[in-house]
């Protein structure tokens, strides 16, 4: 697999970096090499924050990504700041409850309602998942079995169940968004 | 490595300063004294956990000052000790640098060097402590400085600074950056059966015969541990073999040059680099840290356009390699020297490369990585 670049972003206190820290163990899982890397604003809740994923078959040399083939965007603002850096040819997955999306040339843009699955669940704290899912089923870069696996591992006891409930909802979500 | 051996080895989804913390532990650490500072704070924070786990001592001082204070005397104990800071607090810690660089304590001192001057920019990387590295504190002293660029060089450096502190009794730093400390990949991490941990050299005589500073046997005399009978004293000021003030020139000269010769006595132990494609480069390229990885995609792809670039990467900044250096410099038209600061390692370079065509830096600062078509460009104006 060439390297391919994904960029989660939202706001702090909505698990952007966990969304990061999950995916880059996927990778490790699914047998690529994997840099993650995070970005800290000087204040943490409600201030922007993004998380990058590198995957690779290859010996990762820069480890920051640059021009993302995907942008998966949980907020207005951070769809507004890192949408239009995709790569020509790229997708933009968005949570359309909370993002009106624009025009961007030679993108694929497919919004995911993550952020009103994940209420409906009942809780609203999971709805990095259920994005990171719907976005990785409807994308590839990562072997769904991988992803939930590595979900398994990293979520804390008390979270596991809810975050895998999350996870198939993002699967469904994922499958609903492409037809 | 065979494949057996490899089997062993687990693998972890770490980032750089939980590395920095566990292979420290690994290495046998088991004192920290620190005051958290971003973005080195993860690396407290870890070990914070892990020394009382391991029977260890983790202590939050009142400052920076006070953390490097604490680790020489819990060093002083006999103890692998180990502090951990950025630019601001690499820049407290120097007065006490110096201290255990001239009482030849061994201790650990990371760096997770951030942008900027002064308090800077805390969140993003920056290269730009080398030379504060090299001549931070006043006097001559010698310095180790290790710089590795990936996670899996840099557990095994952790382990490596901690025997050349340990070997050498001397201070040693860690110099990452922002971007390798909270970077995570994939680390796969050595069985403690495929390295070493050396001690540093104890007394073979009895206290009553003890000198602490007897360099008869060699230039790293025997540190005895405090507390077990063997009562040194250990001052700040110039010192005899005894430990005890003395103003004498000659011996002054004699004690200075023998902790100088520490370091370029045994360069082949301290000495680390990688070399990428130097065989018959024309350009050569010099980067350190996470800048050397930019470095090396630039390396690849100027090879693919049939640009013969090479890339040096020191991963023992300082002592500086020179030889290689001078090796590479010597046949290549230019050498394109990318730093993230206005240019330090350049003034190395310059130095020792011998280098018949211009040494140009790539300097980039405001906590942006350079990236590696930065390189590239430069690297295709002098082919």
């Amino acid at each position: 697999m060439p390297r391919r670049e994904i960029l989660i972003c939202g706001f702090g206190g909505q698990g952007v970096i966990f969304a990061g820290e999950l995916l880059g163990r996927a990778g490790i899982r699914a047998g690529l090499e994997t840099g993650q890397s995070a970005s800290y604003g000087s204040e943490a809740r409600g201030s922007a924050c993004h998380a990058g994923v590198v995957l690779s078959s290859e010996p990762i040399g820069y480890p920051k990504v640059r021009r993302p083939d995907v942008v998966i965007a949980m907020s207005q603002a951070a769809y507004d700041r890192f949408a239009s850096t995709v790569k020509p040819g790229g997708r933009v997955i968005f949570d359309s409850h909370l993002v009106k999306r624009g025009e961007i040339d030679d993108v694929e843009q497919i919004g995911v309602p993550a952020a009103s699955l994940a209420t409906r669940l009942g809780r609203k704290g999971v709805a990095n998942v259920v994005m990171l899912t719907a976005a990785m089923e409807i994308t590839g870069d990562v072997s769904m079995d991988a992803l939930r696996e590595a979900l398994g591992e990293q979520s804390p006891e008390k979270y596991r169940e809810m975050n895998l409930k999350a996870f198939d909802e993002g699967m469904a979500a994922a499958k609903a968004a492409l037809e | 490595m065979d494949n057996t051996e490899k089997k062993q080895r687990q693998v972890v989804f770490w980032p750089g300063n939980k590395v920095v913390a566990e292979a420290a532990v690994a290495a046998g650490c088991r004192f920290f004294a620190g005051y958290p500072i971003t973005p080195s704070s993860e690396i407290a924070h870890v070990m914070s956990k892990r020394l009382p786990e391991m029977g260890g001592k983790f202590i939050q001082m009142e400052d920076e000052i006070a953390a490097m204070g604490a680790i020489i005397g819990a060093s002083l104990t006999g103890q692998r000790v180990m502090t951990a800071t950025s630019g601001p607090g690499f820049s407290l810690k120097q007065e006490n640098i110096g201290f255990a660089s001239f009482i030849e304590a061994p201790c650990v001192i990371v760096n997770v060097m951030r942008g900027g001057p002064s308090t800077g920019l805390p969140t993003a990387l920056g290269q730009a402590d080398v030379m504060q590295a090299r001549w931070g504190t006043h006097g001559d002293r010698p310095v180790i400085a290790l710089t590795p660029s990936y996670l899996d060089e840099l557990y095994n450096e952790v382990i490596r600074a901690f025997n050349l502190a340990e070997m050498l009794r001397m201070p040693v730093f860690l110099l990452i950056d922002e971007v390798l400390g909270h970077l995570s990949e994939r680390v796969e991490i050595p069985d403690p059966s495929e390295y070493e941990l050396v001690e540093r050299p104890r007394p073979t005589v009895s206290p009553e015969e003890y000198y602490p500073y007897d360099s008869s046997q060699g230039d790293v005399p025997p540190m005895a541990d405090y507390f077990t009978g063997y009562r040194w004293h250990t001052t700040g000021l110039n010192h005899d073999k005894t430990g005890f003030p003395t103003t004498d020139p000659v011996i002054c000269q004699a004690e200075e040059e023998r902790m100088e010769r520490k370091v370029s006595g045994n360069l082949e132990l301290i000495e680390k680099y990688e070399e990428y494609m130097t065989e018959d480069a024309e350009i050569g390229v010099v980067a350190f840290g996470t800048t050397a990885r930019a470095a090396l995609v630039a390396v690849a792809d100027a090879r693919k356009k049939g640009i013969k670039a090479g890339l040096l990467r020191p991963v023992t900044l300082w002592p500086f390699p020179e030889k290689p250096t001078r090796r590479l410099g010597q046949r290549i038209k230019a050498m394109i020297v990318p730093e993230a600061n206005l240019g330090q390692m350049i003034y190395e370079v310059e130095r020792v490369a011998g280098c018949n065509g211009p040494v140009v830096g790539v300097n980039k600062i405001g906590g942006v990585p350079i990236y590696p078509g930065e390189i590239l460009t430069r690297i295709e104006e002098f082919a």
